[in-house]
């Protein structure tokens, strides 16, 4: 559905994104995951066709360059920045956007009413957007996103500032969106949002690509080996083990009646991973 | 084309909501045409007449008919009052000269060529010596007048006459100079006025009407003739400060486009625009459109409020539409070149109102062009602002025929046209 290939992207001397090549499938939930300054922000930007990349291509769904109106109206983007007319209400938003998306008139109409009950504002439609919170905002971006019906959806950092009800609340929206076989590319630093939500994921930093898997392949390849945590009254004994069942057997067999009743088996996050990758935490 | 049609109607329902943009494009531009209307002027004033006082301190038959017949007199505005008020009224220089009948004004009328003359006192500040003049003139005119009813209704005469006679007839001997001749000439008035009756009433069939004053033999007949003075400049105040104000609507209105585009940009809205399909293109010209129409309304508005109510009527309406119509582009183009030099709302705001300030200054937006040193003139010919006001002033009251309304038209049209081009050129190199 969307293939960057060797992006690169130069502001002066400074090179924000570094020969990123990546694929997304259709219906897959892609994320790129990165801390602040990654990049993120910067590919999306040139995957919607709004900033030229220095060098290398994107192609969307197989129809060529999204610079073109036709393949820009196949995509729906919710920025990083909130893109609302606070002085307007959601009502005319919606529109507003809509015909901007060349939506016929009676499509659109139902189509804002299908995007305001998407993300649970339809009690609040006439009202203007200044008068709304923060997590309400949020989820108005994510329904002017959605509101053509767009094959390929880039949410660009959806939950910043957003409160954990209404976090949880978009996340339900996305995962009805994956339900409904839409392409999302979910760009984020919160490690367990891509956890949580991303089929695979691709860590960059720097502008580069530093690693792309499922999940589970990036914990277990660059994640380090699973932790057994035992805890005793002195405290905590963490032993990092390939096979911690083995392993638990070994130390009851040891200690006898002194084994620890409580234990844990931690498995490596992605916060390990991006460790073991950059060498510093992603919140560094 | 829908795109653009859309933006427009976004942003002029934005610029309206906005109260601090609605009080700038439509509210302080009629507060600048009213009061500096009125300091220059008003309305106009209608025919000028003479501002009088009149007191009547004999309340006889006469002086009511002199006092009315100074109201009836179409160059004067006559206030009946006291004696002291009236002096007051001249102090102040309320009034132009204050009259005064005084007692025995009324006995007085009843003689002619002999006795006390009936008199009336003027009160006028010595240094009007024109307005004095002219008010001892139209009292002597007045006076005239009793005169020339004498002759003019020979019944009436003939009763003043006969009164006079008698009066005369038994005065002492040698106490009115001339008397014996006094008496003849009197007898021979009567004589004269009672054939001058008896014809009349032959010519009229009988009838006993009072001829019209204007009858008979006068003193002196008059004629007027109508010369109405060519008019150089506007008739009133409004019609300088009412394009003014329309000025001030304008830069309004094109700074608030201008400053709406570094708001779309800082707000995020510019970036949802520009991954839509609509062409970068379809921004810039909705933004035009919305400003053309916001332009177009605050001037039709002005005008509407000028014309129906502070006498800011066009010379010629069509060309005052093609003004209406030419001004607006010229603003749509700087608003774009304002826009382009600025990514923030404050860089966009601080260099438009950097360069139109001035502009409005030189072009008349704030002193008329009309009081400006030659020099000060000359140089306004840079201005935009200056164009604008002349395409206005040219259909309401510099009479402009069309081809000289080309001048002004074309001039605004090239501003805009060259310096959109020029910001959304800059505009666009923003957006790579």
């Amino acid at each position: 559905m969307l293939t960057l290939t060797a992006l690169v992207k130069q502001f002066g001397t400074n090179r924000a994104v570094d020969g990123l090549s990546l694929s997304v499938g259709k219906g897959e939930v892609f994320g790129l995951l990165g801390p602040n300054g990654a990049g993120k922000s910067t590919t999306v930007h040139m995957a919607v066709g709004i900033l030229e990349p220095t060098s290398g291509t994107v192609d969307v769904g197989g129809l060529g360059s999204p610079t073109r109106p036709a393949v820009r109206a196949r995509i729906g983007v919710a920025p990083q920045t909130l893109s609302l007319y606070d002085l307007l209400s959601a009502d005319e938003n919606l529109r507003f956007f809509g015909q901007i998306y060349r939506m016929p008139a009676a499509t659109l109409a139902s189509r804002i009413d299908w995007a305001l009950g998407f993300v649970g504002l339809l009690d609040r439609r006439k009202d203007r957007v200044e008068t709304y919170s923060g997590g309400m905002k949020r989820r108005l971006n994510l329904a002017a996103a959605i509101l053509h019906d767009p094959d390929l959806v880039l949410l660009d950092e959806p939950t910043v500032g957003v409160d954990p009800q209404s976090r949880n609340a978009i996340f339900d929206s996305l995962l009805a969106l994956k339900r409904d076989g839409k392409t999302i590319v979910y760009t984020t630093h919160y490690m367990e949002e891509a956890e949580r939500l991303c089929d695979r994921v691709a860590i960059v930093d720097h502008g580069k690509l530093l690693a792309l898997d499922t999940v589970r392949g990036l914990t277990a390849t660059h994640g380090g080996p699973p932790t057994l945590i035992l805890r005793t009254a002195a405290g905590e004994e963490r032993i990092e083990t390939r096979d911690p069942l083995a392993e638990l057997n070994r130390q009851a067999a040891a200690r006898g009646a002194a084994m620890p009743a409580e234990f844990e088996v931690a498995m490596p996050t992605l916060e390990q991973v991006f460790l073991h990758l950059t060498g510093r935490s992603i919140r560094d | 084309m829908a795109a653009v049609i859309a933006i427009a109607l976004k942003d002029l329902k934005l610029l309206f909501r906005v109260k601090a943009a609605f009080f700038f494009t439509m509210v302080w531009p009629l507060l600048v045409a009213v009061i500096f209307g009125s300091l220059f002027g008003g309305g106009g004033r209608g025919p000028s007449r003479l501002a009088i006082a009149v007191t009547d301190d004999d309340q006889t038959a006469a002086s009511k008919a002199f006092v009315d017949g100074l109201v009836a007199r179409e160059g004067f505005d006559v206030l009946r009052t006291t004696d002291t008020d009236a002096r007051d009224l001249v102090r102040r220089g309320r009034r132009v000269g204050a009259v005064l009948i005084p007692k025995g004004f009324g006995a007085a009328s009843q003689h002619l060529f002999y006795g006390q003359s009936p008199k009336v006192e003027l009160r006028v500040d010595p240094a009007r010596q024109a307005e004095s003049a002219m008010l001892q003139g139209f009292l002597l005119e007045q006076g005239a007048k009793r005169m020339q009813a004498l002759f003019g209704d020979p019944g009436a005469g003939e009763g003043m006459i006969a009164g006079m006679l008698a009066d005369v007839q038994k005065a002492p001997a040698g106490s009115i100079a001339g008397q014996g001749s006094l008496q003849n000439m009197l007898g021979s008035l009567d004589s004269f006025l009672a054939e001058q009756k008896r014809a009349q009433a032959a010519a009229t069939g009988g009838s006993t009407a009072a001829p019209a004053p204007s009858t008979g033999w006068q003193p002196i007949e008059i004629s007027v003739a109508s010369i109405e003075r060519q008019r150089e400049g506007p008739a009133n105040g409004y019609q300088i400060t009412f394009p003014q104000g329309m000025q001030w609507g304008i830069l309004g209105c094109m700074m608030s486009f201008a400053v709406s585009l570094a708001v779309e940009r800082s707000r995020g809205t510019l970036t949802r625009l520009l991954m839509s399909p609509a062409p970068s293109w379809a921004l810039l010209a909705g933004k035009g459109l919305a400003c053309y129409m916001a332009i177009t309304i605050v001037q039709a508005a002005l005008m509407t409020i000028g014309a129906s109510f502070f006498g800011v009527r066009p010379s010629s309406v069509p060309l005052l539409i093609l003004a209406l119509a030419i001004v607006p582009i010229a603003f749509v183009g700087i608003m774009m070149f304002v826009a382009s030099l600025g990514t923030t709302e404050q860089g966009s705001a601080g260099a438009g109102w950097a360069i139109m300030m001035p502009m409005s200054m030189l072009g008349g937006g704030m002193v008329p062009l009309a009081v400006m040193p030659s020099w000060m003139q000359s140089l306004s010919v840079i201005s935009p602002v200056r164009w604008m006001i002349v395409a206005y002033e040219g259909a309401i009251w510099r009479n402009f025929s069309f081809v000289e309304m080309v001048t002004p038209c074309a001039i605004l049209v090239a501003i805009g046209f060259v310096a959109f081009a020029l910001g959304a050129r800059r505009f666009q190199a923003t957006l790579a």
